[in-house]
């Protein structure tokens, strides 16, 4: 039987996308997760991480593949003092209040970021990624692989720091108790501030590998925090893993809605995913998520 | 103690966001009126933010190069410009409100235009119902020009006409295509752009195998492109602003897909275009209007050539035919001022003669001859196509513009895999 050309190929960029997506989304559902804050900044840390690449490439002449981890420290310490001054300050209070200030924190980050970079589109021209694999009547573009397998390993990485460390099992017995968590000797403020040290700075790696295939600009934060959003919702509210699901849910209709429909319905297709979801599978399509 | 941090990031992100915050680089009109009060709300931020820079380097330098011969000259006095800009974050409806208080808080005497059909879509309303002439050097949607707008004026060709010059171009490529694929971003100067060059196509007796529209946000140019590639065309066209073309160009690398010609109806003469692909952008078409080769000169900015090396010298690159449009609209604006003798203040009346004005007369400036037609579109004036050759722009269509001839076509394309 012959291979339908068209929709492997079509799987195939789907899966792609839907390693970037995953990427992007994990910070958000380990923040979520863990301290309860819905971060409206989620998809500027994107943006930051992604100049970031940018401009270590660009400026330094640094590695594109050794930016990650410098993105990574750079976008931890962001997000670790964001948490610690900032938002332990909402901690106990309305999911509002935090959803207002990380989107204050939001504006903040974009107007810098135009102020000090403008608002070019900036394409990074990364040698070694220009070119794709062409495997039989398959194109396979080398940077989304990369940005794919970075993206899931990231994903598969944080999984594992959470189920198997020590500091896992703190940050899983702060999202579980509190209080309880205290009472072991556990600070659940600097917990806190460490898992939104490494939801930003695997948010900012996000944007690194978004930066070796597309243009990077203040802007581009907000689409990320939706498809986010979209992600974590799809995957399951508060189950890190499942933003690989989600990721993949989303990256393949999306994929299909381009070449079997038209590329115009892309966005309408994610969020008709995302209410059928919510309406006939709200714990995520592995039904690991949160209910309440 | 906790609320005052939490009111301090609130109230620190309002002053960043709020339009046409002063740090964000708007001087606010005011102070005695010994000068012209010049507003602009223009797209500092957002999707048309790159392009509309290309705007804020034109106005300013009008104003400087004014400024220092002694401001505009009205019956024998010079009243210098001033310009007070507002950012409307790319946005149509932000633009309006902005335009409204510039004619009503601010009362400027003079409106600059902002970036791109949608945008003039909105602010021309409020521009016509205040009577501020509003010359736009990139708005050209045809819907624009059929609302019997009186103070509206295009210095560019109606979209449809437009992309003429980078559609019939393939008149002249040999072997001739006959398969061609036409996409546009979803926002109206993209969507106008696809269906004027999908009419084209029709005209020349190519046969479109593939048309469609792609939202502005769309994450996976592959999927679209590699659709495009197995439809087969010959040529691919490109209705679009310059981060669609950036887009567009990466996606048919990553995808191998080669086609013999590719056209866009705007991208690839913003500078950065050729920056971020080098050698790359060779043999890519795009629609234009205007060459710094072109034999066309004016008062203020002097020759094409000249207004092009300021704009190299000053802004580190060269200028892009939107420019040369804005600074010849500028041109027509002061020289009908100055025929005038309308002295600042302008009030409403002086408004209207202005547009009057603008409507009769026919002046020579480094974009070519400005003579506007009664529905505010200009008149003669050809559309171009350029090629980027060797990392330089060449005219290839039409064969000659006043006296000015075009390069030979470079045509087919030599495939990804062998560049």
């Amino acid at each position: 039987m012959a291979v339908p050309v068209e929709l492997v190929q079509t799987l195939i960029n789907g899966i792609l996308q839907g390693g970037v997506y995953a990427a992007a989304a994990v910070g958000l559902s380990l923040i979520f997760g863990v301290s309860g804050i819905l971060n409206a900044a989620h998809g500027e840390l994107v943006m930051l991480g992604a100049f970031a690449t940018y401009w270590l490439f660009t400026l330094y002449h640094v590695d594109a593949l050794l930016t990650l981890p410098i993105s990574f420290v750079l976008l931890f310490a962001l997000g670790w003092a964001l948490q610690y001054f900032l938002l332990n300050r909402t901690l106990g209070r309305p999911l509002l209040l935090s959803l207002l200030v990380t989107f204050g924190v939001s504006l903040i980050l974009v107007n810098v970021a135009l102020r000090l970079w403008s608002a070019d589109h900036r394409m990074l021209r990364i040698p070694y990624f220009q070119r794709s694999w062409i495997i039989g009547d398959f194109i396979v573009p080398l940077s989304r692989v990369v940005a794919c397998v970075v993206g899931y390993g990231m994903v598969a990485a944080l999984s594992w720091l959470l189920s198997a460390t020590r500091l896992g099992r703190m940050i899983r017995a702060t999202a579980q108790d509190g209080e309880m968590a205290r009472m072991c000797g556990v600070n659940p403020r600097t917990i806190y501030a460490i898992t939104f040290g490494i939801g930003s700075g695997v948010s900012g790696v996000a944007g690194s590998l978004v930066a070796f295939y597309a243009p990077v600009e203040p802007n581009m934060g907000l689409t990320y925090t939706l498809f986010a959003f979209a992600v974590v919702v799809l995957g399951g509210l508060g189950y890190t893993a499942g933003v690989i699901w989600g990721g993949l849910a989303l990256g393949v209709a999306q994929a299909l809605t381009e070449t079997y429909l038209e590329a115009g319905l892309s966005l309408l297709v994610a969020f008709v995913l995302l209410y059928a979801i919510l309406r006939f599978m709200p714990a995520g399509i592995m039904g690991k998520g949160r209910l309440e | 103690m906790r609320t005052r941090w939490l009111a301090a990031v609130v109230l620190i992100a309002v002053v960043l966001a709020s339009p046409g915050a002063p740090w964000i680089g708007a001087e606010r009109a005011g102070g005695q009126q010994k000068e012209f009060k010049v507003g602009v709300a223009l797209s500092l931020s957002g999707i048309f933010s790159k392009d509309a820079g290309l705007f804020k380097e034109v106005y300013d330098l009008w104003a400087e190069t004014v400024n220092k011969a002694g401001g505009i000259k009205v019956k024998g006095s010079g009243y210098p410009i001033h310009i007070t800009y507002y950012d409307d974050e790319s946005s149509p409806q932000k633009s309006a409100q902005l335009i409204e208080r510039l004619a009503t808080a601010d009362k400027v005497d003079l409106i600059l235009a902002g970036f791109g059909s949608s945008i003039a879509f909105a602010a021309t309303a409020v521009a016509e119902k205040y009577k501020y002439p509003y010359i736009s050097g990139a708005a050209s949607a045809n819907p624009l020009f059929k609302r019997n707008y009186k103070y509206f004026f295009a210095m560019l060709n109606k979209t449809f006409d437009e992309v003429e010059g980078a559609a019939k171009v393939f008149t002249l490529a040999q072997p001739k295509p006959t398969k061609a694929a036409v996409i546009g971003s979803d926002h109206l100067f993209g969507k106008l752009a696809a269906e004027g060059f999908k009419k084209f196509m029709g005209e020349i007796g190519v046969d479109l195998v593939h048309f469609e529209i792609f939202p502005l946000d769309l994450q996976d140019y592959n999927s679209l492109l590699l659709k495009v590639k197995r439809a087969n065309p010959d040529v691919l066209l490109v209705g679009g602003l310059f981060n669609h073309a950036l887009r567009v160009m990466k996606a048919t690398k990553e995808v191998d897909f080669s086609p013999k010609g590719i056209a866009f109806s705007y991208g690839p003469t913003v500078p950065d275009f050729l920056k971020e692909f080098g050698k790359d952008a060779d043999g890519v078409i795009a629609a234009s209007e205007w060459l710094p080769s072109f034999p066309f000169k004016d008062p203020i900015f002097g020759s094409a050539a000249q207004f092009n090396d300021t704009i190299q010298q000053k802004f580190g690159h060269p200028a892009d035919y939107v420019q040369a449009a804005a600074a010849g609209g500028l041109v027509a604006q002061q020289s009908a001022i100055e025929k005038l003798g309308l002295q600042p203040p302008l009030d409403e009346k002086a408004r209207e003669a202005l547009m009057e004005q603008l409507h009769k007369q026919d002046v020579a400036t480094l974009y070519g001859q400005v003579k506007f037609g009664a529905d505010g579109a200009i008149v003669q004036k050809p559309p171009i196509a350029v090629q980027i050759q060797n990392g330089k722009f060449a005219m290839v269509y039409p064969r000659e513009v006043g006296g000015a001839q075009a390069a030979k076509l470079i045509y087919p394309l030599a495939p990804w895999r062998s560049r």
